[in-house]
């Protein structure tokens, strides 16, 4: 049977497990300072498939344009291939198109991140462009694929 | 004969001459034209502490001893190494290279002063001076945002030019 897809705003105490599915060399993984929460511009959720955390998932509101936000997630790599990120995605742009009241909403990713890139597709984003050094990981800055869904 | 480009932090006693520029109908201005100097007041205002939370450097474009537009450049508050730039010319001084010197000048300034890392420049689909002023200064099209920019009311597409460095 498959567990359901919940999203729950995130706890201090999910931080150790957040970080067990991080501290994985196989990521790809976007980082992302948390100070922006405290302003009310970021939504932040721990991804929980049935009664365990398996990722993490936010909504970011531009600060400039408040009509614009940007989702960000990752998945524990145990539970790839579940559509996991596709549903917490979704739920997430559900939120930011009726209860925020987004015209548009962005994604992220590393031009070599094939999964994250279907899951955008899945759920209908598009593709604008590949934009240069956007990302900094570890003090080097990378491109990334910029894709948009609009309202 | 050709006067100097000169940026300088706007006053408030600027508004007025902000908005004489604005309400050109010919401009294809991100935002709406400001319908007072008070609104305008404002808005400096808001710059102004906006560059002391270094947020936003927002400024004024002399011509010789003529104000002739704005400029700003506006930092990402998610990623703080990349900067938005923007900028409006009087109609009647347009042609004299003023912006791509602006430009260039607040571009000094975010990657030598900042130390950002990319610099941006929206602009309508349809707004091809500024277009040229993007190109000429460097800048590369990166892709086609939709729905990204409010311009006159509504959201439109724009063109994403970025320069890195």
């Amino acid at each position: 049977m498959e567990s359901e897809v919940e999203l729950k705003l995130a706890k201090l105490s999910h931080a150790k497990r957040h970080v067990e599915i991080l501290d994985d060399p196989n990521f790809l993984y976007f980082w992302d300072p948390p100070s922006l929460r405290q302003q009310g511009l970021s939504y932040f959720f721990s991804i929980f498939f049935g009664k365990t955390i398996v990722g993490g998932c936010g909504l970011h509101v531009n600060y400039r344009r408040k009509y614009i936000a940007e989702i960000g997630f990752f998945v524990d790599h145990d539970y790839w291939g579940r559509g996991i990120a596709t549903n917490a995605v979704r739920q997430l742009e559900w939120l930011g198109f009726n209860e925020l009241e987004l015209e548009r909403i962005e994604m992220l990713m590393d031009p070599r991140n094939s999964a994250s890139e279907r899951v955008a597709v899945k759920c209908g984003f598009q593709k604008e462009g590949l934009i240069r050094n956007v990302v900094k990981i570890d003090g080097n800055f990378y491109d990334a694929l910029l894709y948009a869904k609009v309202k | 004969m050709a006067y100097k480009v000169e940026l300088k932090t706007p006053r408030l006693s600027y508004a007025k001459r902000y908005l004489e520029i604005l309400s050109n109908p010919n401009f294809i201005y991100f935002m709406d034209p400001p319908p007072t100097v008070e609104q305008e007041k404002d808005f400096l205002r808001k710059m102004a502490a906006e560059r002391k939370d270094g947020i936003s450097y927002v400024y004024s474009i002399f011509y010789g001893d003529k104000l002739v537009g704005g400029c700003g450049l506006h930092i990402n508050q998610r990623r703080r190494y990349i900067g938005e730039i923007g900028y409006f010319i009087d109609e009647q001084y347009w042609g004299k290279g003023i912006a791509p010197k602006a430009v260039r000048k607040l571009e000094r300034f975010a990657f030598n002063e900042l130390g950002l890392k990319r610099i941006e420049i929206l602009m309508d689909l349809g707004n091809t001076a500024s277009e040229r002023v993007a190109v000429k200064c460097g800048y590369r099209k990166e892709g086609i945002m939709q729905k990204a920019v409010l311009t006159n009311g509504k959201l439109s597409d724009v063109y994403l030019y970025a320069k890195v460095k």
